[in-house]
């Protein structure tokens, strides 16, 4: 009776065993031939989160063995905050779409990975050097650009033609544009109706110093000394940029009090912006728009800036799956489409050189004008105190365009106040 | 003094009609004039103020993308887009949105509502070692700004494993110290003889809650629960953070898909700002009905 009821455990109890390895066995297959999910955030909304969101779905289709999930974030300070408020309690994504000035943050803080780490999959060899550039952070890329455009000058053509001037009158310099003000304003035209000749952001809030940068960098300046890393924008070519500010403004050539309508209702002759708005917001407006590059000082040179893709997951199955993603979103095929859907530059030269690229430029010569402006494109540095370096620039442009001051000692005082910022960063390692 | 103002009265008696003096009747007929006239621009300017961004926002949900920008406020020939409501509502999962925002801020407003009631009922009336010092600290939270609390309340919801659940919404505004402080200053209005009666009918803590203080503190109540409704429904940034699966979004958070870096779809951010405030124009009108009425005339 014992005897049996041991055989009957014993028997139950293997029974028992050999279930538990099938179903375990079953689950580790199951687990290994499943997809790998990816969350990943982004803040793409508008028409451009549709086209954005398409590619998603595409990928998701034809990768059986990865799954993206997406995290709109909402606009891009929102996605900021979300995004270090998540990373800092350790519940971030595996992937995200950033700004570009985010990576010094992310990577000091140990969040983004180096996505050479991440094997040989991610082929970088035919990117633009100016557009890859935006995703390096010492001497590492962090970051794949994805959305990038430069600044380009867009020209209301109708009006154009109303002021009695033709394309050749489109200035190809700042002191051209200034001279150009006093004909705007003595037509007929500026006479029956208010007629603005330039628009750009004029206050920190609005981004003066995305703008003030270009200025700077045409008059030779640079924003950090590249021997010692130290503060230089307040020297002589940031003294000329600021006065040429200063110039727009008392010339009338840059009005302050511009109607945030002037544009959209066909009263301003001129509006610096993103090269990527072309196709977009500038395709609808009920006049015919132009682009040229933008007005030079000493030199020619625009900035380029947007968004990128870093890599943020540790698990290594991830990672892979995050190399495999990044890489096909920045591939040739997927970026031509993108960049034919939205305007953002192409990355790479194949992408550029399709023949479905080169079409479309035929079609539309304007895009050709951003691309053009690529030559001259510089990004802004990617360094840890930037971000606060350049709030206290562009607040010092602000004060100084407003109240007139003395861009030698607006300039000086926020110089002093930036080394202050770079100096502590130094001293924490940063 | 007065044999000045009756040498005026004598100065003016030969043009007084029924010994009026005429001149004062119709300068003061004049000012009374005047005076409505203040008030009613008065009253129509901040009317204007008060509904003009929304009469704004009604007429830019029925114009087209480029027509809002170009010349905001005005409707153009092409007339009424009324396709923009259903285009929002569709791109949105408006109604998903629209179910979580309200169950969310429901929640939040009767949760936060009778926390409020009782913890301000305990800090007025009981007394308790450490009484002042909880009143503080209670106090004194108010004082945090709010985006120094995203940290410390996201890693306490993800701690309990609440990250993109329904609770994640909710919880964190159960308490509400600006809420249990209207209430306090409140209920020391309330005389406390009405208490002390209860008591003496045999009311216990509970009873005394709900069967003095409660009624006597409705209109005070109503107006605390309106509040909170209107926070809890416009609150962007918590439901931004704590949620990630679509189906959590709330409608403040789905309309700022509308909003891209370089393509703002006016028209359809303005069609679901209509929508969105519907609901709590609604829960703010049944719950301060009545409210500006005499107390004994309610």
């Amino acid at each position: 009776m014992r005897r049996r009821g041991i055989e009957s455990w014993s028997r139950s109890w293997l029974g028992q065993l050999l279930v538990t390895t099938i179903l375990s066995l079953g689950g580790l297959a199951a687990g290994a031939g499943g997809p790998v999910t990816l969350s990943y955030w982004h803040a793409f909304g508008g028409k451009i989160g549709q086209a954005h969101a398409d590619l998603i779905r595409e990928f998701n289709a034809t990768h059986p063995d990865v799954k993206v999930d997406p995290v709109y974030g909402g606009n891009l300070w929102t996605m900021r905050d979300k995004l270090l408020v998540a990373l800092g309690s350790g519940a971030g994504p595996d992937v995200a779409n950033i700004d570009q000035y985010w990576i010094p943050a992310l990577a000091d803080g140990g969040f983004a990975v180096p996505l050479q780490s991440l094997g040989p999959e991610l082929d970088t060899r035919d990117v633009m050097p100016s557009l890859l550039g935006t995703g390096r952070y010492k001497g590492k890329l962090y970051a794949m650009p994805f959305a990038i455009s430069d600044v380009v000058m867009y020209v209301n053509l109708d009006l154009l033609r109303k002021l009695g001037l033709d394309r050749e009158a489109i200035p190809s310099t700042w002191n051209e544009l200034i001279d150009l003000e006093g004909t705007v304003q003595s037509s007929p035209v500026a006479k029956s109706e208010k007629t603005w000749t330039l628009g750009m952001p004029t206050t920190a809030q609005t981004g003066v110093v995305y703008e003030y940068l270009i200025t700077l960098w045409q008059e030779g300046g640079e924003i950090y000394a590249p021997e010692t890393g130290d503060v230089a924008f307040a020297g002589a070519a940031g003294v000329r940029a600021l006065q040429l500010w200063q110039r727009l403004i008392a010339t009338g050539a840059l009005d302050l009090n511009m109607s945030s309508a002037a544009w959209t209702s066909g009263h301003l002759l001129f509006k610096v912006a993103s090269s990527a708005n072309l196709i977009g917001t500038y395709g609808q407006l009920p006049f015919r728009v132009g682009v040229a590059p933008l007005p030079r000082a000493t030199y020619r040179a625009t900035a380029v800036g947007g968004r990128s893709l870093v890599v943020l997951t540790k698990d290594p199955a991830k990672e892979e799956a995050a190399a495999t993603f990044v890489s096909w979103m920045s591939s040739a095929r997927v970026n031509r489409q993108w960049s034919l859907e939205t305007g953002y530059s192409p990355l790479r030269w194949s992408s550029f050189a399709s023949a479905a690229y080169q079409d479309a430029l035929t079609q539309d010569p304007r895009l050709g004008i951003g691309l053009e402006e690529l030559l001259y494109a510089r990004q802004r540095p990617n360094v840890a105190s930037y971000a606060r370096v350049s709030t206290i620039l562009g607040e010092a442009v602000e004060r100084a365009i407003y109240g007139q001051l003395d861009p030698s000692a607006t300039l000086a005082d926020a110089a002093r106040k930036a080394q202050a910022v770079v100096d502590q960063r130094a001293s924490s390692g940063r | 003094m007065n044999h000045a103002r009756a040498s005026n009265v004598r100065h003016v008696a030969p043009f007084a009609v029924n010994g009026r003096p005429r001149l004062m009747r119709q300068a003061r007929d004049t000012l009374r004039v005047l005076s409505v006239i203040t008030r009613w621009a008065l009253l129509v300017a901040l009317f204007g103020a008060a509904v003009g961004p929304y009469a704004l926002m009604v007429v830019g949900s029925l114009q087209t993308g480029i027509g809002i920008q170009v010349h905001p406020g005005i409707l153009s020939d092409a007339g009424a887009q009324w396709q923009n409501y259903r285009e929002a509502w569709g791109q949105l999962q408006f109604g998903r949105m629209l179910l979580v925002s309200v169950l969310a801020a429901t929640t939040i407003t009767i949760a936060q509502t009778c926390s409020a009631t009782v913890t301000a009922f305990a800090l007025a009336r009981a007394r308790f070692a450490g009484r002042r010092l909880a009143m503080g600290a209670f106090l004194s939270s108010l004082l945090v700004p709010a985006p120094l609390t995203w940290l410390p309340a996201f890693a306490i919801i993800h701690a309990l494993g609440l990250v993109d659940t329904y609770w994640s919404l909710v919880l964190p505004f159960v308490v509400g110290p600006t809420s249990t402080l209207l209430v306090f200053t409140y209920l020391g209005s309330i005389p406390r003889d009405l208490e002390d009666s209860a008591i003496v009918d045999g009311s216990g803590a509970w009873g005394l809650l709900r069967f003095v203080i409660v009624p006597l503190a409705a209109p005070m109540l109503r107006i605390v629960a309106c509040l909170t409704f209107l926070f809890a429904w416009s609150e962007l940034f918590w439901p931004l953070l704590v949620t990630q699966s679509s189906t959590l979004r709330t409608l403040p958070v789905g309309l700022t898909y509308f909003q891209g870096e370089i393509d703002t779809q006016w028209q359809l951010l303005m069609a679901g700002g209509v929508l969105t405030t519907i609901p709590p124009i609604l829960v703010a009108g049944l719950l301060l009905r009545g409210l500006a009425r005499p107390p004994l005339t309610r």
